[in-house]
């Protein structure tokens, strides 16, 4: 079974059912006065944490203890982290922080964008690689929508893994080479501004989580709020090694910057990217060679677990940037395992359903066509499923509805 | 193939460029819904629009059914319009009437037919000059 990062707390939820309307794939129902969610649906975006007004829905999480587990212990941060503090010019006190939390090492996801971005230009100018648009890896909630709901566009998805991956991947084996380590002492963690980052994101087809653990990047921001507010702490000097591209890129999705040469597109937003993913599977999208797409709004600084406005987070992350090169030298982040490589394989084996299945498939669509005829179409949500079609659909499929369960029918009928 | 058979049923208006296209996007939804594979898919699409855009390029209107028979997807196109005087130069790769404005909208480039061939694995036309054209195309599973 598909694994979610979302928990539903039943005695906080009131069953207003405002979750479903936020949902954008459906994944919700009210039934007996309480949300829950459709497991096979969900893609882990957290718009219902942001729209739930009880805060019932939250997120699993790893607890920092865990570190401990572990020697050496090694992080990957959202540089989002950074843009969360008013004093943003003074970022590296975070990492001199994450340093006296017990860290040995760190890098940013920006590393990750940094090896990634050479690799997926040089896959680009291959002529043969011709399932354009190339989809970017980053943002794990769009890789489980293309999974769930566009088996029609696998291929075009970048077999590589995120730039998240790839800078942990980077960190582990250059730390355990450098210090001749035993890899089973060391425990490599991230800290995410989503849920969906919070777990792997091909998990049914077998690709495991590189991270030993992922923290909430809201609980970050309270503990270190809670050492500075505590301790007395000199800070000492630490050296952040990034491009200005690199940062903009593992921030806010600013990915046109190295790709100029190409017709690249940053698409942001849920409802944007499936109006997007709805145009490319009907084959109306042309010349486009590649495309980096994320659920939130402006990108990974519009993470649920993001506490500043994303506008400015952005504003912040830009005059960061600011003050790094536009290029290093490239023997930099020497990254040569498969994980830095354009050599994922995203798996879909279609089977051709038989006749029996289709015939059944076809009376079943024309069952819930009947029904949803006979709907009112107001997609209210008062009955506890999305829309009036899901709610048809649940009559027939789910089952655990009856056309009765429609509270404008009832009151309307004579 | 009777009328009631149609899964599904479209009207297409001649000259709708902007709101054209719908009906291959309904169908590729409703293969989708009852779980065929998408390679298949695409062929159905592929044709099912281009099917259309004659329709709307160079007719006055028509309509276009969509079945399901054993294990063949049909698509039935029957339009009022000039009907086509050689089919056979019709089908050949680059041929078209279409004007100079028409083209420079991307359209025009004489692949339709050639797609549509390419794409089903039957490929019917009944025309007649001055009424209409009925295409008929027939997709194995
Ligand atoms: N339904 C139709 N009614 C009348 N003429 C048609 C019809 N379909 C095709 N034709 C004629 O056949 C020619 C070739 O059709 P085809 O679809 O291959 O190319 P096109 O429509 O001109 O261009 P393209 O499809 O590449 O945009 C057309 O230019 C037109 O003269
Ligand atoms: S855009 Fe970034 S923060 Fe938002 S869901 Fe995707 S990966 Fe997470
Ligand atoms: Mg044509």
């Amino acid at each position: 079974m598909t694994e979610h990062s979302l928990i539903i707390d039943e005695n906080k939820c009131n069953g207003c059912t405002i979750c479903l309307r936020a949902c954008p794939t459906q994944a919700l129902i009210v039934r007996k006065g309480k949300a829950k969610l459709i497991n096979d649906r969900c893609i882990d975006c957290g718009e219902c944490i942001r729209a739930c007004p009880e805060k019932a829905i939250k997120s699993k999480r790893d607890n920092i203890e865990i570190i401990h587990d572990y020697t050496y212990k090694l992080l990957v941060y959202s540089p989002v982290i950074l843009a969360q503090f008013k004093d943003f010019h003074s970022y590296e006190k975070v990492l001199y922080l994450f340093k006296h939390m017990g860290f040995d090492a760190m890098v940013g996801v920006d590393t990750g964008g940094y090896i990634a971005a050479d690799i997926i230009r040089g896959f680009l100018k291959n002529k043969q690689n011709d399932q354009r648009p190339y989809i970017a890896t980053n943002c794990p909630a769009v890789c489980r929508l293309i999974q769930s709901k566009y088996s029609g566009l696998i291929e075009h998805v970048l077999p590589m893994y995120s730039i998240s991956d790839i800078a942990g991947e980077y960190l582990k084996h250059s730390f355990i080479s450098n210090n001749k380590v035993n890899p089973e002492d060391v425990g490599l963690f991230y800290i995410s501004p989503c849920p969906a980052k919070l777990i792997p994101t091909n998990q049914e087809k077998g690709c495991h989580n590189i991270f030993d653990g992922i923290f909430s990047m809201g609980d970050i921001y309270n503990f270190l709020m809670n050492i500075m507010e505590n301790e007395d702490i000199q800070f000492t000097k630490q050296e952040m090694i990034t491009t200005k591209f690199a940062l903009r890129w593992s921030s806010f999705g600013d990915v046109e910057h190295k790709f100029k040469d190409f017709t690249t597109l940053r698409i942001d937003g849920i409802r944007n990217v499936i109006r997007f993913l709805d145009r490319l599977e009907n084959g109306i999208i042309e010349d486009v060679d590649f495309v980096d797409m994320y659920a939130c709004d402006n990108g990974c600084v519009g993470g649920v677990f993001a506490k500043e406005d994303p506008h400015i987070a952005e504003y912040r992350i830009k005059r960061i940037a600011d003050t790094f090169p536009e290029k290093i030298s490239k023997k930099m982040f020497p990254c040569d395992v498969d994980t830095c490589d354009i050599k994922m394989k995203f798996e879909y084996n279609p089977k051709i359903p038989n006749k029996e299945d289709m015939k059944l498939a076809i009376q079943t669509i024309a069952e819930i066509e009947a029904l949803y005829e006979k709907l009112p179409k107001l997609d209210c949500a008062a009955c506890g499923s999305a829309t009036c079609y899901n709610f048809a659909e649940d009559i027939v499929l789910r089952k655990d509805v009856t056309i009765d369960d429609c509270p404008i029918l009832k009151t309307s009928a004579p | 193939m009777k009328e009631e058979d149609c899964l599904l049923k479209f009207e297409i208006q001649g000259g709708e460029f902007l709101d054209s296209g719908e009906s291959s996007v309904v169908i590729k939804d409703y293969l989708k819904k009852i779980g065929i594979p998408h390679p298949f898919i695409r062929r159905v699409l592929i044709a099912t629009y281009e099917a259309e855009m004659n329709v709307v390029a160079h007719a006055e209107r028509g309509t276009l059914c969509f079945m399901i028979a054993e294990k063949t997807v049909v698509i039935r196109v029957q339009d009022k319009g000039p009907g086509i005087p050689d089919v056979d130069l019709a089908m050949q790769k680059g041929y078209s009437t279409a004007t100079q404005e028409v083209r420079q909208m991307g359209f025009g480039a004489g692949m339709g037919l050639p797609n549509m061939k390419q794409n089903s694995d039957t490929l019917i036309i009944n025309t007649e000059v001055g009424t209409g054209t009925e295409v008929i195309m027939e997709f194995t599973l």
